[in-house]
């Protein structure tokens, strides 16, 4: 029923009518709005993510500072979870804390693209291993979801209880790069001198032993060196290269001096044991030497039957270590005896050598050769003397090694954590959801509508 | 007219047009929800001169890098990722493995095909491929791709190089096993042990001499100076002793065990010698009826009447030596095994007459010495196997490479979807519109 007013009359009523209903729209999507803001908010604050730089040059073809492939996932390792875990005193596993980690490159799809354009044009040393990479801790992570919801919500109650997600990811990059810096970096006890087992053996022996552990030192020396020529240890005020000068130094003169007193003199703790040790010596290069005099010999034979007009010989280019060209003949039967014979001569010799050697050191150390009570107490001293200054050398190259290991390497840089979502992504979340939530009210709305119309056609 | 009808009944109908096209929308993310998967997708590269040649690095067979679907490398992989179970087949599906083949190549390749009857010299020819991307599909998540497809390249790695990389192992020493024997024969399986340690350290020191392992600080050389030592010090006087005053706990069996292995080794010698003969003898036969084949003498001063030019190069055969050649070699070891055997006849014997009518004795301190010896050698080997765990480790990465990180993205585009959805509803929606009209102006 209309009424037929002045036509002002209806559109007052009709006015009124349409602004309670733009109201009640209005309404509605406010409701809505404030909803996809608070889920939003939500989904934000489920996670945090922190930023790792590795900062190695070995990084670039995705190798560890020793060579060996990079593995982000090392990062996440039991090791470093159960140190994170026993800093922060929680009451969790490392699997369980696993489960809400994830590790990513930080690499899309466009960057991978242009990887692939680079092979494809053939670009052999190209190489895009990603350097930095990023951590989430999520309360509710994706392998938790797909768990089920039943996981997800007994999670998100026991997370309540648990340290904040800044702490929890800033303990574990801590963990992390300290567990990594003690893979990689070798460690100062690697310096470390077996005295006691140096002391139990013969003054020779020992001699020999001492000798051993200074060039296996001096060694390691001379790689930290040259991995760090320009280094100086602040406390000491050397580097690794005097370090090894010393050590040197200590090997060409005193542990020389020792060694040459103690075969001079005959001086030794148990003189059938020693003198058992070099006869079995000598016996066993003896041997050597007959079985590489017979190999050398027969391939020597072999060369001279051997007949040159059965293998046809060809000239092939080659190229030489200067990058010259010249005219390589191609490796026949001939070349191959020849190495054997050379080898099978070499090792003989040495062999012939070492037995010369053991019938000199049998000589020195015989029976009637003994030596005066005098003579050993110097051999002691000489002896203390090498410990005493090995140690101090040892002690200084530990200083060396900890003040490197403190100052220069930073493997595994943690930037701060910050929130998972960024401003902008927060915006599209939002604004997606809020659209959704919009269409599903709609529909709904639209639903409702039509049932109530036809409810109220059939009344 | 009809444009003005069409707007009309466009704005007549809007409510259900719109409610249509938002429930098509809605309908649109459920089904992207339920059908979406992610793609995690990287590239890696097999690196060496072998896989240039096709092989893998110790030459012996085909590089293939579908070796990973493997199923030990699907189940390592999987237990990583925490999901143990036998959906090995999911996970094969899954994964994708495509080789990536130069521009270059291709270009080359193509334009062989164009000239057919150079088909079989081109796939000869044709390059190995050496780059690979790798990608594996999930419906589970983007994170469970990436993890997945990083768990499988990473066990895949390991694979690899125990497959075709290690040359053997450095095995750990039981005391029991060593010490079970008699003492002279405790210091012989004490000593083959040694030196096959010091075999696999200096190999090791000559392919990667410069490797330091970061967990002892120790490299191939330091390990075999730290044998060597034991071998020339404490085990060399035990082993004199034994010998010298002829200590053993059984030495009449010793003694016979000894003189049996002396004989053996002269039985070996013979054969060998008598096998090194035949050699010698076919190879006469052998030279001199070849020269009658390979050379003629008429032709020598002209070379082009005796190569024939333009001949398929035998790939496979060029590699081995010829036959001739192997002879030769054949000759040289057998010769040189006889050699070895009578030395080890002399020797057997030698040792034999120093175990020849001594009492048999329990000696405390020579076990003492041998117990010692095996307690050493055990720590030596602690280090030397931890090293070899870093050196494997190291390994692997001269093998592959992997050249970029992982990316993972939507398989399905799904901004297209939406639009597809809004554009085909509409469209419905308006010819259903119009249809309706026009049955109600009963045109229809």
């Amino acid at each position: 029923m209309k009424i037929k007013d002045a036509s002002g009359a209806i559109k007052k009523k009709g006015s009124t009518k349409e602004m309670t209903k733009g109201l009640k729209v209005l309404v509605c999507v406010g409701i809505i709005f404030i909803f996809a803001g608070i889920c939003t908010l939500f989904t934000a604050a489920n996670g945090t993510v922190v930023t790792v730089g590795v900062r190695f040059d070995d990084i670039f073809e995705g190798r560890n500072p020793d060579g060996s492939p990079f593995e982000i996932s090392e990062v996440l390792s039991d090791a470093v979870l159960e140190r994170a875990i026993a800093k922060l005193e929680m009451n969790v596993t490392a699997k369980d804390l696993r489960r809400h980690l994830t590790v990513s490159d930080l690499v899309d799809e466009k960057r991978v693209e242009k990887a692939k354009e680079n092979i494809s044009e053939s670009r052999d040393e190209y190489s895009d291993f990603p350097t930095t990479y990023q951590i989430k801790y999520e309360s509710i992570s994706e392998q938790i979801k797909n768990e089920g919801i039943i996981s997800s919500i007994s999670v998100f109650f026991k997370h309540l209880g648990m340290p904040s997600k800044t702490k929890i990811l800033e303990t574990v990059g801590e963990c992390a790069a300290e567990v990594y810096k003690e893979k990689y970096v070798i460690d100062s006890s690697s310096l470390d001198i077996n005295w006691k087992g140096a002391d139990a053996m013969d003054y020779y022996n020992r001699a020999l032993y001492v000798r051993k552990t200074a060039g296996r030192i001096s060694r390691l020396l001379q790689s930290e060196y040259e991995n760090d020529t320009a280094f100086a240890s602040k406390q000491t005020e050397t580097g690794f290269g005097d370090l090894r000068e010393k050590l040197l130094d200590i090997d060409e003169i005193h542990i020389e001096n020792f060694q040459s007193f103690v075969v001079q003199n005959g001086i030794t703790k148990d003189r059938s044991a020693l003198l058992s040790q070099f006869k079995y010596m000598k016996e066993k290069n003896i041997e050597i030497n007959e079985r590489k005099t017979e190999e050398y010999k027969i391939n020597k034979n072999a060369v001279e039957i051997y007949d040159p007009a059965v293998t046809k010989v060809v000239f092939i280019p080659s190229i030489d270590s200067d990058r010259d060209f010249y005219m390589n003949r191609t490796k026949v039967g001939v070349d191959y005896l020849i190495e054997r014979a050379d080898r099978a001569k070499k090792a003989a010799d040495d062999a012939e050598h070492n037995v010369i050697m053991y019938d000199y050191l049998l000589g020195k150390f015989a029976e009637d050769r003994g030596a005066s009570k005098e003579e050993f107490a110097k051999a002691d001293a000489l002896y203390e003397g090498i410990k005493t200054s090995m140690n101090t050398v040892v002690e200084e190259a530990k200083t060396v090694f900890e003040d490197h290991s403190s100052t220069e390497y930073e493997f595994l840089n943690f930037k701060k954590p910050e929130c998972a979502m960024s401003f902008m992504g927060m915006i599209v979340y939002g604004g997606k959801l809020f659209v959704w939530l919009l269409l599903v009210a709609f529909v709904l709305v639209g639903i409702f509508t039509a049932a109530y119309k036809a409810v109220k056609k059939e009344r | 007219m009809k444009i003005m009808d069409l707007q009309n009944s466009l704005l007549k109908y809007k409510a259900p047009l719109a409610f249509f096209v938002a429930i098509c929308i809605l309908l649109c993310n459920l089904g992207i929800g339920v059908v979406q998967s992610h793609t995690a997708e990287t590239y890696i590269k097999f690196l060496g001169d072998n896989a240039v040649e096709g092989l893998t690095p110790d030459g012996k067979y085909p590089l293939n890098p579908y070796e990973m679907t493997n199923a030990s490398v699907l189940a390592n992989a999987m237990d990583r990722v925490g999901e143990l179970g036998d959906n090995n087949l999911k996970i094969i599906e899954g994964l994708t493995i495509t080789p990536v083949v130069p521009y270059a190549e291709e270009e080359k390749y193509n334009s062989w095909i164009d000239s057919f009857d150079d088909y079989e010299t081109s796939e000869e020819n044709k390059a190995f491929d050496v780059y690979y991307r790798v990608s594996f599909t999930s419906d589970k998540g983007p994170e469970h791709a990436r993890k997945v497809l990083k768990a499988i390249l990473e066990e895949y790695k390991s694979f690899y190089v125990e497959k075709y990389g290690y040359e053997s192992d450095v095995l750990e020493l039981s005391d029991e096993a060593v010490l079970g024997y008699d003492y002279f024969e405790s210091a012989q399986l004490l000593e083959a042990k040694i030196e096959n340690d010091i075999e696999y350290f200096t190999n090791l020191s000559e392919s990667d001499g410069d490797y330091r392992s970061p967990s002892t600080s120790y490299t191939a050389n330091d390990i075999v100076s730290m044998y060597t030592n034991l071998r020339d010090t404490a085990l060399a006087s035990v082993y004199n002793n034994i010998l010298e005053d002829g200590i053993a706990r059984d030495a009449e069996t010793l003694a016979a065990n000894l003189k049996t292995k002396a004989e053996e080794a002269g039985m070996d010698r013979d054969r060998n010698n008598q096998k090194a003969q035949t050699q010698i003898e076919l190879m006469q036969v052998y030279s001199k009826k070849n020269k009658n084949y390979l050379w003629d003498a008429k032709y020598a001063d002209e070379e082009s009447e005796q190569v024939r030019e333009d001949t398929e190069r035998d790939y496979v055969h060029s590699l081995d030596k010829s036959v001739y050649d192997s002879m030769m070699l054949e000759y040289s070891n057998l010769a040189t095994s006889a050699a070895y055997s009578n030395i080890d006849e002399k020797y057997n014997n030698k040792y034999a007459e120093s175990f020849l009518g001594t009492a048999d004795a329990e000696n405390a301190s020579i076990q003492a010495a041998l117990e010692d010896i095996c307690s050493k050698l055990n720590t030596i080997h602690d280090i030397a196997e931890e090293t070899i765990e870093d050196y494997n480790h190291y390994k692997s990465a001269k093998f592959i490479q992997s050249i970029t990180g992982i990316s993972v993205s939507k398989t399905m585009g799904e901004a297209i979807c939406y639009a597809a959805t809004i554009v085909l509803s509409l469209g419905l929606g308006v010819v259903v519109i119009i249809l309706t009209e026009l049955k109600k102006k009963g045109k229809i």
